[in-house]
């Protein structure tokens, strides 16, 4: 990859989301510097996409809300994986590797 | 489970909107901050923190932005204040507004008259379990033509022996008898009044899968009518007894035999028969006897009175149910010895008012369709113009708002919210309006038509739109005004919008001697196409219909009064009283000071006329319309003897030797020579009669159509009395009353058995299509003319002062103001010229069509005007040209009245 933060596959921002929440419950600043850490600054995230995406897993029940403190005494809003968000997880990973594994083949059988 | 959880985040957002809305500028704002504190800690400056993080992250009032519209609910947001903001534009611009609506509404309410009439008088059912499984037997002929009345064996037979049937029902037609029922409370019962009543197969409740409201129903146990019973209909229950629940039980006195009302039939029953009036009994066929004493006919197979209606059973198919009956009946007649008369047996579908097949109310539908069809394509035309004159003068409009940012795509979303509004307007004042408007048309009908003859008969009809015609016409409306909307919005977002923010709007230039067709010219053309078409042949019908009220028939009519005994064999006067009923009628009536003449007669002119076949020795045998009258008649009624003599006592032999015949008939037997004296060979019968007098044509049969033959024959002394007439010195209307008391002195009864009116009844009566298709036609056409007018001229008006600069700049260029309202008004005339001249093509072709509707209905509409009648032509045409002119003339001088200074500052 070229050293500009590159944009994100489509489709895939959601299933990195609910990886990174899949370790402890974040708020959305957290989210968004644990993916940039974790992707080593490949992945840029704009605050637009970020907040949209929460907004539509949490209509889709997949991550929840609750308020807290962060550890400066800050109030934010923590997200929080749910059952069904964990299962997601799980088979949005497995077919991730599958598609990855065979996109990976037809590269390389050329 | 998710969708559900959408739908409250969403409706959360959308109710509780500060709340969400504050929730996310907190977060968003935390964000902002912990990003900011990042930066702070790598020693940057609090400022340039914020806006680093800004930079990268991207604006909070954008992302915020983002959020708010990723849900639904920014949708129903969008659409709504689009509704509102639409709501103001309309609200702005009143004339416009007023104009679509109305123009709407009036289109489609005319449309939803007529669904509901034919939905009312075709599509409606009986009110009976499964009315489609059942079908009314008809028998045709093989002398030609049908008839769907049955004698009783036969009924029986056919029910019996068939296998094609559930079971099979058998109904006589209305009778009128004397009955006392009744009153409430009290034993006694009250005076004598006439009640119809309708005898019909005891299993006709079970077959129909009819239940009592009050009681029950007779059933087939019910034989032999040994229990006299009968079912009151709800009308007459209504009617008659006021709804009171006692009246089962009671005992009625029906022509002196008791019969007992064992229950009440339900509101919406009227029976199978048509028209739908329900009697006020239904009375088991085996009392045939006891309700008409002394006729017998039930058992006589030669007397063909019986309907027949059977349920099919679902496994068998019409044309198995045919074929089976068919042989059956064909069986019977060749057992009993006779000749094969039936070649076949036919099922027809009931139905409520009309028969579907009836080819005379179908071609008079789809006439009513058609009108009201192009007074609907008229009102769309004038949408289409409104919205489009409107869109061209919102192009300006449009181009600022698409250069401030605003997609195409929401400018149209806005302008068809704009056309949805008009359309629910236009939709809800359809909604109000028709239901009243069928209501007061009813009210109308009823007290006109219904209750001139008699008020023993009852017409059970709803005429009023149902909720499927309602939504339809919602949906219509809705769907117009979105159609026309979006033709406007195309027509004013597209192009180059830098252009029309300068200002410079595309118009026309006249190219001399080359007309430029747009599609607003199309527009205006067609309008007046349509108008034109309407106009014409609502002015065709109207001038023929105003003629028809003027043809009389040629006898008098409003000094002579009709008497008609119902049912004077019941009351006791049977066929060997008959001839001295005859001679005390005549003495009674005749002896009044006022009575100048009294005559009998088969059939009352213009009401009725006996059918018979005329046959000159040793040619073929033709058919004709005859009557049989008793001396007197022709000078009753003012129709003069032309040749020879009237009818004397002593002919009235039997088989009747001698017979008066019209001039036609004389003109078409004997074309070159004299008839008196002549024998033609008159009915099946084939009995010689000589013509001893030849009298003046009159309209007896159609008003305003001689018939070709007609003849006249001497009444036998003894006939049953059908039609007594009395020809009074004055009016006869003054005169009933003493007419009546004199009936009442030779017996109590008689007054109470006659039906009794004027002559001028039955003038009002043959006048009555022409009076109705007189009404149709002046409503549609002044629908159409008010829809044309409004239409053309504000298209017109529109069209000329979106010219207003132009104009003005070539005024400033010195042209003359003669020579530019030369130039406005010869290109509107050329353009509604070339449009007048297809309409009226046009018009011609349909009017043509009109007379050659089928069964006479043409020439009963056009009543001999011809269907190229100048006079409507050249009118319609001039009145458009009139209204297009002044349309285009107006705008334009007031165009070349402004300083040209103004128009050229505004450029």
């Amino acid at each position: 990859m070229a050293d500009k933060p590159s944009d994100l596959v489509q489709g895939t921002l959601d299933m990195l989301i609910l990886k990174t929440l899949a370790l402890e419950p974040m708020h959305g600043y957290g989210i968004a510097v644990r993916l940039e850490q974790m992707s080593k600054g490949v992945f840029r995230l704009n605050a637009g996409s970020l907040f949209v995406a929460f907004q539509r897993l949490q209509r889709a029940g997949l991550i929840r809300s609750e308020w807290k403190a962060t550890e400066n005494s800050r109030r934010a809003k923590y997200y929080v994986l749910t059952d069904k968000g964990r299962k997601r997880l799980n088979s949005e990973t497995r077919e991730w590797g599958r598609q990855v594994a065979a996109i990976a083949r037809i590269l390389e059988a050329s | 489970m998710s969708l559900l959880r959408s739908i409250t985040g969403g409706l959360r957002s959308l109710f509780r909107k500060e709340q969400v809305s504050q929730e996310l500028d907190e977060e968003l704002n935390g964000f902002l901050e912990m990003a900011a504190e990042e930066k702070l800690k790598q020693g940057m400056s609090r400022k340039d923190a914020l806006r680093a993080v800004r930079l990268e992250k991207g604006s909070l009032e954008v992302t915020k932005e983002a959020v708010r519209a990723a849900g639904w609910e920014s949708l129903v947001e969008t659409c709504w204040r689009d509704l509102r903001f639409a709501a103001r534009v309309l609200r702005k611009s009143p004339r416009f507004t007023a104009a679509s609506v109305l123009t709407l509404a009036l289109g489609v309410i005319g449309t939803t008259l007529v669904f509901t009439a034919y939905d009312a008088l075709v599509l409606r059912t009986l009110a009976v379990r499964d009315p489609k499984s059942l079908v009314v037997l008809k028998r045709e002929l093989r002398k030609g033509g049908s008839s769907t009345a049955f004698s009783k064996p036969e009924y029986r037979n056919l029910s019996e022996h068939s296998h094609v049937f559930e079971g099979a029902i058998a109904e006589k037609g209305y009778d009128t008898v004397l009955a006392q029922l009744p009153v409430a409370g009290q034993k006694k019962l009250i005076e004598p009044l006439q009640v119809i009543i309708k005898l019909v197969s005891e299993n006709y409740f079970s077959v129909l899968g009819v239940n009592a409201i009050a009681g029950r129903m007779f059933t087939e146990q019910e034989h032999g009518g040994a229990e006299p019973v009968a079912v009151l209909s709800y009308s007459s229950w209504q009617r008659r007894f006021h709804g009171d629940p006692a009246v089962v039980g009671q005992s009625v006195l029906l022509s002196g035999t008791p019969i007992t009302i064992i229950g009440i039939a339900p509101v919406d029953f009227i029976g199978t028969g048509l028209p739908p009036v329900p009697p006020d009994l239904w009375i088991p066929l085996a009392m045939q006897t006891r309700v008409e004493p002394g006729r017998d006919w039930a058992q006589d197979a030669d007397e063909s009175r019986l309907r027949v209606v059977g349920r099919l059973r679902p496994d068998v198919s019409a044309r198995q149910a045919r074929a089976e009956l068919t042989t059956i009946a064909q069986r019977s007649e060749t057992n009993r010895g006779l000749e094969q008369e039936t070649s076949a047996i036919q099922t027809d579908p009931t139905a409520y008012f009309i028969e579907k097949g009836n080819p005379q109310f179908h071609s008079l539908a789809a006439l009513l369709m058609v009108s009201f069809g192009m007074v609907l394509l008229i009102a769309c035309a004038n949408l289409a113009n409104f919205f489009l004159a409107r869109a061209t003068a919102r192009r300006k409009e449009m181009a600022v708002r698409r250069a401030l940012g605003a997609s195409r795509g929401r400018l149209m979303g806005q302008l068809l919210t704009e056309g949805v509004l008009i359309g629910l307007a236009a939709g809800a004042i359809t909604l109000i309006a028709s239901p009243l408007l069928c209501d007061f048309i009813w009210r109308e009908i009823q007290s006109r038509i219904v209750f001139r003859f008699s008020d023993l008969y009852v017409f059970t009809f709803r005429f009023s739109p149902d909720s499927w015609v309602l939504a339809w016409t919602i949906v219509v409306s809705i769907a117009a005004g979105m159609l026309f909307s979006v033709l406007g919005a195309a027509h004013c977002t597209n192009g180059d919008s830098h252009e029309a923010l300068q200002g410079y709007v595309a118009q026309w230039t006249p190219n001399r001697g080359k007309l430029r067709v747009s599609a607003r010219d199309v527009l205006i053309a067609a309008q007046v196409a349509f108008s034109v078409v309407l106009l014409v042949n609502a002015g065709l019908v109207a001038r023929g219909m105003a003629r028809g009220q003027r043809v009389f028939p040629g006898f008098a009519t409003g000094q002579v009064i009709n008497i008609e005994f119902a049912d004077l064999e019941n009351a006791g006067f049977d066929r060997a009283h008959t001839a001295a009923l005859r001679e005390q009628l005549a003495g009674r009536f005749s002896a009044l000071p006022e009575v100048t003449g009294v005559a009998f007669a088969d059939h009352v002119p213009l009401l009725s006329a006996g059918r018979t076949t005329v046959t000159e020795p040793g040619k073929a045998k033709e058919h004709a319309f005859d009557n049989q009258i008793s001396p007197g008649f022709f000078s009753l009624f003012g129709i003069s003897i032309v040749r020879g003599r009237d009818f004397k006592v002593a002919d009235a032999a039997r088989p009747a030797s001698v017979v008066i015949i019209t001039e036609s008939t004389a003109r078409h037997l004997w074309p070159k020579e004299d008839a008196l004296g002549k024998i033609i060979l008159v009915g099946d019968a084939q009995t010689p009669a000589q013509v001893i007098g030849v009298v003046q044509d009159t309209y007896t049969v159609v008003l305003g159509k001689v018939e070709p033959l007609y003849v006249y024959l001497p009444a036998a002394a003894d006939a049953p009395i059908d039609d007594v007439f009395v020809r009074t010195a004055g009016k006869g209307q003054t005169s009933i009353g003493l007419v009546l008391s004199a009936a009442a002195v030779i017996d109590n009864k008689l007054a109470s058995l006659a039906l009794v009116h004027v002559m001028d009844d039955a003038l009002w009566f043959q006048r009555l299509p022409s009076k109705i298709a007189t009404l149709f036609a002046t409503s549609v056409g002044s629908l159409g003319l008010f829809l044309a007018s409004v239409g053309i001229y504000g298209t017109i008006v529109y069209a000329v002062a979106q010219r207003t600069r132009e104009i003005g700049i070539r005024m400033a260029l010195g042209a003359h103001q003669r020579s530019i309202l030369r130039l406005v008004l010869v290109r509107m005339l050329r353009l509604v010229g070339v449009a007048t001249c297809i309409g009226l093509a046009l018009a011609g072709t349909l009017s043509h069509a009109l007379t050659v509707l089928p069964f006479g209905m043409g020439s009963l509409l056009l009543f001999g005007v011809s269907p190229w009648d100048p006079l409507v032509f050249a009118t319609v045409a001039v009145f458009l040209a009139v209204i297009a002119l002044s349309a285009a003339y107006l705008p334009a001088r007031r165009a070349t009245k402004v300083d040209p200074m103004v128009t050229l500052r505004y450029e």
